[in-house]
């Protein structure tokens, strides 16, 4: 009788404490917020040239190829010159990580980087590696980032630096970077779920798009 | 030899089987018993921020019902308690009846248990669970402090290294195990004494893997502790570079790691 009491009341604070967002919840939101943006695009309400949709429909595109064939095919439907991606990267020897602070500026670099399939260095690589150590040791507590002026900014370089964990665990077959994706992608979530119609909306959806196209692909 | 045993928690079953064996040897003095405060501020914080939500269920199964968390499932571990016939509930009834010096504390790696540790000048000390040891600690025991971490060294450190082991693993079914070394500042890094494979059966569930392994890791660390005493173990640095360090693996990642597994039959 004791030990169903305890069950009991270890379920209901697992509950309580657990921050796991469900992948049914993350599909739905995904689904509701690519047709929302297929149908704000065919109104002429977000313009084809945004530069954030060329990841989205590229995120689109893979998640298609693994099975999710209800998803709005973009491709067909646009040409546009966000498609284009700009060529050339100054290659960034900086620290990312800097006394505990994260650059948000190299951390958009770096991703802009990756999607142009530039190879990382070595300083690159070990710059992953100590941001990767610093968000799963310190948590949300390692959330901090220089030049944000508010807690919307924050989430922003939360999704970026979602966005760029699952497009480098992807590059280099690291399940561990996934891992910390889908970790910041959970605090992320609690954020962005009813923010999609506010600027950030698409960098979010960008990262979840991107995180669950690279677990889809790595785990199938 | 004189041997500290290092505990996360007076009711830990690893820790108690650990050092029920070693009072047995010949040869082999346990001189200490080191059990960290489970209460303190500090050690729910570090604990929470490493394990998340799924601390609670770890607290439930180690000291709320330890014994009989897994009625009707296998549970190796409980298996080998009974069969060695361990008559004491806790580690703190364990140090009463046998006149061995037990400490509570808050750290293991703070002044108050540098100092007693210093005291007891152990050769050895059996570290059984309870976070990280720093120098301080790791330089009092004249040949170190023993671990037995529950992956194949060097190339999976840290924790959850079963579920990162089927997740990375190509084709077949990988084998894991368990590795004993002696600890030092870095996360699994220090090191390697001895290693014990075991081979993955396929539809075998994460859970049953673990248990399987539990009794083993008792055997390979009193083993350990006994070759060390004979002097016929020897310890092979590892290269920094041979492995990486995983951290605590999450939920939908550990979902497809069983799948990988059941997925197997």
């Amino acid at each position: 009788m004791i030990r169903r009491i305890l069950e009991w009341a270890l379920t209901i604070a697992k509950r309580l404490v657990d921050d796991t967002i469900p992948e049914k919840d993350l599909h739905a939101f995904l689904r509701k917020n690519l047709m929302d943006l297929d149908a704000r695009i065919k109104s002429g309400e977000v313009s084809i040239d945004d530069p954030a949709l060329g990841t989205i429909y590229e995120g689109v595109d893979r998640l298609r190829r693994q099975g999710f064939s209800d998803l709005p095919d973009f491709k067909l439907a646009t040409t546009s010159s966000a498609l284009i991606k700009p060529e050339g990267m100054v290659r960034l020897a900086e620290p990312i990580l800097h006394q505990g602070i994260i650059a948000i500026g190299l951390l958009e670099k770096t991703l802009l980087q990756m999607e142009q399939n530039v190879a990382l260095d070595e300083s690159q690589h070990q710059n992953m590696e100590a941001l990767l150590r610093h968000i799963e040791i310190r948590r949300q507590g390692g959330l901090v980032f220089n030049g944000q002026s508010s807690n919307h900014d924050r989430w922003l370089a939360v999704a970026v630096l979602s966005a760029l964990f699952s497009r480098y665990a992807a590059g280099e077959c690291d399940y561990r970077f996934l891992n910390s994706a889908l970790k910041l992608n959970d605090w992320a979530f609690r954020y962005f779920r009813k923010r999609q119609d506010q600027p950030g909306g698409l960098p979010y959806l960008r990262a979840v798009l991107e995180l669950e196209a690279t677990l889809l692909e790595m785990t199938s | 030899m004189r041997v500290a045993l290092f505990a996360p928690t007076s009711r830990s079953l690893y820790s108690r089987l650990v050092a029920s064996a070693i009072i047995q040897q010949e040869k082999i003095e346990l001189v200490g018993i080191f059990v960290r405060h489970l209460w303190s501020i500090k050690r729910i914080r570090t604990d929470l921020r490493r394990e998340g939500p799924r601390l609670l269920q770890k607290v439930y199964e180690k000291l709320i019902a330890p014994e009989a968390i897994s009625q009707g499932e296998a549970n190796p571990l409980v298996d080998v308690a009974n069969e060695r016939l361990l008559n004491f509930r806790d580690l703190i009834d364990m140090s009463r009846r046998s006149g061995i010096p037990f400490y509570r504390v808050r750290d293991f790696n703070s002044k108050r248990t540098e100092a007693s540790l210093k005291g007891l000048k152990p050769d050895l000390v059996a570290f059984t669970g309870g976070g990280l040891i720093r120098k301080n600690i790791l330089t009092v025991p004249a040949q170190g402090v023993l671990n037995c971490h529950s992956g194949l060294l060097p190339r999976f450190r840290g924790m959850d290294t079963l579920e990162w082991t089927i997740l990375e693993a190509q084709g077949a079914l990988p084998q894991v195990g368990l590795t004993l070394h002696f600890m030092d500042t870095g996360v699994d890094t220090g090191p390697i004494l001895r290693q014990h494979r075991v081979e993955l059966n396929p539809g075998e569930s994460l859970n049953a893997v673990r248990k399987r392994l539990e009794p083993e890791m008792v055997q390979l660390m009193c083993q350990g502790v006994v070759d060390l005493q004979r002097g016929i173990l020897k310890a092979i640095p590892q290269e920094k570079s041979a492995g990486r360090q995983y951290f605590v693996i999450h939920p939908r990642l550990q979902e497809k790691a069983e799948m990988k597994l059941q997925r197997s039959a």
